[in-house]
C-alpha cells in the first residue's frame, strides 16, 4: 500500500515538474517597460534571418533526447510558384548526404517536403515548426506600447502576437540588431532562440531550445 | 487466339528495352575482377568530393576531404571543407571527430551506423554485390561497370532508392558513388587523386 502511494506521489511531483518546466514563462527576465528605441524609424531588422535573407548553409547539430544528430543545414527563401506564395525551406541532412528533413514554412502551413522516418513524429514536427515559424515571423513594430527595456544584456524587447504565435524579440541597444527570441503557439511548444551576429550582421550562429523534451538545435554558419 | 499472343508479346516489349544487362559472363568477370582487386588493395588513399543535388529546392552542396582505406584497419573518411569532421568505421565501433568533440559508437547498439558501416565498407570490398539485401543491376558505358544496388528490405527502401557504383573498368575500384534516395534528392560521391597500396600510420585510425 505504501509503495502504491510513493508511486502516486512521485507520479504527482513528475507531473508538477514537467508541468512547471513546460509553462515556464518564455518573458525575459529583469525587463521593464520603454518607448520604443529611435532606430525603429531607419531599418530595423524585423525577422531573426534578417530583412533580404536569401540562403544560408550552417553545420548543424540536433539532440533530442538520447539522440545526436549532425549534418548540414540549408536555409533558403524561395517562391513557390504552384501556391505564388514565399516559402522558407528547412533542409537537414546528415554528412554523408542522407536527408533528415526538408520542410516548408509558409506564412500560414508547413509543408513536410521529406522526413526521415524515425523523425516522422507529429509533436517533433510541431516543435520544429515553431522554431522555424520564429525564425522566420517578422515582428510588428507598430506595437509601439510593447517595447520593454533589458539591463541585462542591455538592449530592448518587443512583445508580438501574431498568427496564434506569442514571441517576445530581444534586440540588442546598437544598432537594433535581432540577439534572440522566446516564442510559443501553447504551453508545451516553448522555443528559446539565441543568435549571435557576425560582423555583416549576418548569423553567425542560431540556437534553438527547447526544455520540455530537451530538443537543441545548434547551428553554426559555413563560409 | 492471335489477339493474345500479341497482347503478350507487346506486353514483353518493355522488359525487353529495359534489359540492359549484360550476359551471364560479364556479369561473372566484372564480379570477379571485383573480388581480384579488393583481394589485391591493402590500401586506397584518395581525396574524394561529394556533390548533394537537391532536385526541389534547386541547389547543390558541395564538400571535399580525404579517404583512407587499409584493410585490417578499415576506413577513415575526413571531411575537410567546408567543415572538419572526421568518421572511422571498424568493425565493431565508429568513431567520429565534429570540430573538437570526439565520440566512439558500438556499432552493435547502433543499427544506422551499422548500415552506413556495411554499405561504405561493402562498396569500396566489393561485397555488397553478394549482399542479399540489394538487387544487383549491371549496365555500363565505355569507361565504367555501373552497378546499380536496390534495396530489397524495407528499412533500407524507407531511406534509400538505389546506391550506384561506377567501377572503373581498368582497375575495378571505385571511382564514383551515388546514393539516390527516395526523395529524388542524390549524392555523388567522387574519388580522385588515387593512390593504392601506398603504406598509411595505423595511427590515423584512432582519434582521439
Amino acid at each position: 500500500m505504501m509503495s502504491y502511494l510513493s508511486y502516486i506521489k512521485t507520479g504527482f511531483l513528475l507531473l508538477v515538474g514537467i508541468l512547471f518546466v513546460a509553462c515556464g514563462s518564455i518573458k525575459p527576465k529583469g525587463i521593464t517597460r520603454t518607448n520604443a528605441p529611435d532606430w525603429i524609424a531607419t531599418s530595423p531588422m524585423l525577422s531573426p534571418l534578417g530583412t533580404g535573407f536569401q540562403k544560408a548553409l550552417f553545420k548543424a547539430s540536433m539532440d533530442v533526447k538520447d539522440h545526436h544528430l549532425t549534418g548540414l543545414f540549408l536555409i533558403k527563401k524561395m517562391k513557390d510558384s504552384i501556391a505564388n506564395q514565399e516559402v522558407t525551406r528547412f533542409f537537414f541532412s546528415n554528412e554523408f548526404g542522407m536527408t533528415y528533413f526538408d520542410l516548408g514554412i509558409y506564412p500560414d502551413s508547413m509543408q513536410i517536403n521529406y522526413c526521415f522516418e524515425p523523425m516522422n513524429k507529429k509533436g517533433l514536427l510541431s516543435l520544429l515548426e515553431t522554431s522555424f515559424r520564429l525564425l522566420t515571423t517578422e515582428s510588428n513594430m507598430e506595437e509601439t506600447t510593447q517595447w520593454y527595456m533589458q539591463k541585462d544584456p542591455p538592449g530592448y524587447v518587443l512583445r508580438n502576437r501574431k498568427d496564434g504565435l506569442l514571441f517576445w524579440t530581444m534586440y540588442n541597444e546598437q544598432p537594433g540588431q535581432i540577439t534572440g527570441r522566446n516564442g510559443k503557439t501553447n504551453f508545451i511548444d516553448k522555443i528559446l532562440i539565441s543568435i549571435e551576429r557576425g560582423k555583416d550582421n549576418s548569423n553567425q550562429s542560431i540556437h534553438i531550445n527547447n526544455p520540455l523534451i530537451g530538443l537543441k538545435l545548434s547551428l553554426r554558419k559555413l563560409n | 487466339m492471335i489477339r493474345p499472343i500479341i497482347i503478350g508479346f507487346m506486353m514483353l516489349v518493355p522488359f525487353v528495352g529495359m534489359a540492359q544487362q549484360p550476359d551471364l559472363k560479364t556479369i561473372e568477370r566484372i564480379k570477379e575482377g571485383v573480388g581480384q582487386a579488393a583481394q589485391q588493395t591493402e590500401t586506397i588513399i584518395s581525396d574524394f568530393i561529394q556533390v548533394k543535388d537537391l532536385s526541389m529546392l534547386d541547389d547543390q552542396l558541395h564538400s571535399s576531404g580525404k579517404f583512407y582505406f587499409k584493410k585490417r584497419q578499415n576506413l577513415r573518411w575526413e571531411y575537410t571543407h567546408p567543415f572538419s569532421y572526421i568518421i572511422v568505421l571498424q568493425e565493431d565501433k565508429v568513431s567520429i571527430r565534429d570540430d573538437k568533440k570526439t565520440n566512439t559508437i558500438q556499432t552493435a547498439n547502433n543499427p544506422v551506423f551499422q548500415e552506413i558501416n556495411r554499405i561504405i565498407i561493402g562498396s569500396v570490398r566489393g561485397t555488397l554485390l553478394d549482399d542479399p539485401d540489394f538487387a544487383v543491376v549491371y549496365d555500363g558505358n565505355k569507361e565504367y561497370y555501373k552497378i546499380s544496388l536496390i534495396p530489397t528490405q524495407s528499412h533500407l527502401k524507407e531511406i534509400l532508392d538505389k546506391i550506384i557504383l561506377y567501377f572503373n573498368r581498368n582497375t575495378f575500384l571505385v571511382d564514383k558513388l551515388q546514393m539516390v534516395e527516395n526523395g529524388g534528392d542524390q549524392t555523388t560521391i567522387t574519388f580522385i587523386k588515387k593512390r593504392i597500396n601506398q603504406p598509411i600510420d595505423d595511427e590515423l585510425f584512432i582519434i582521439h
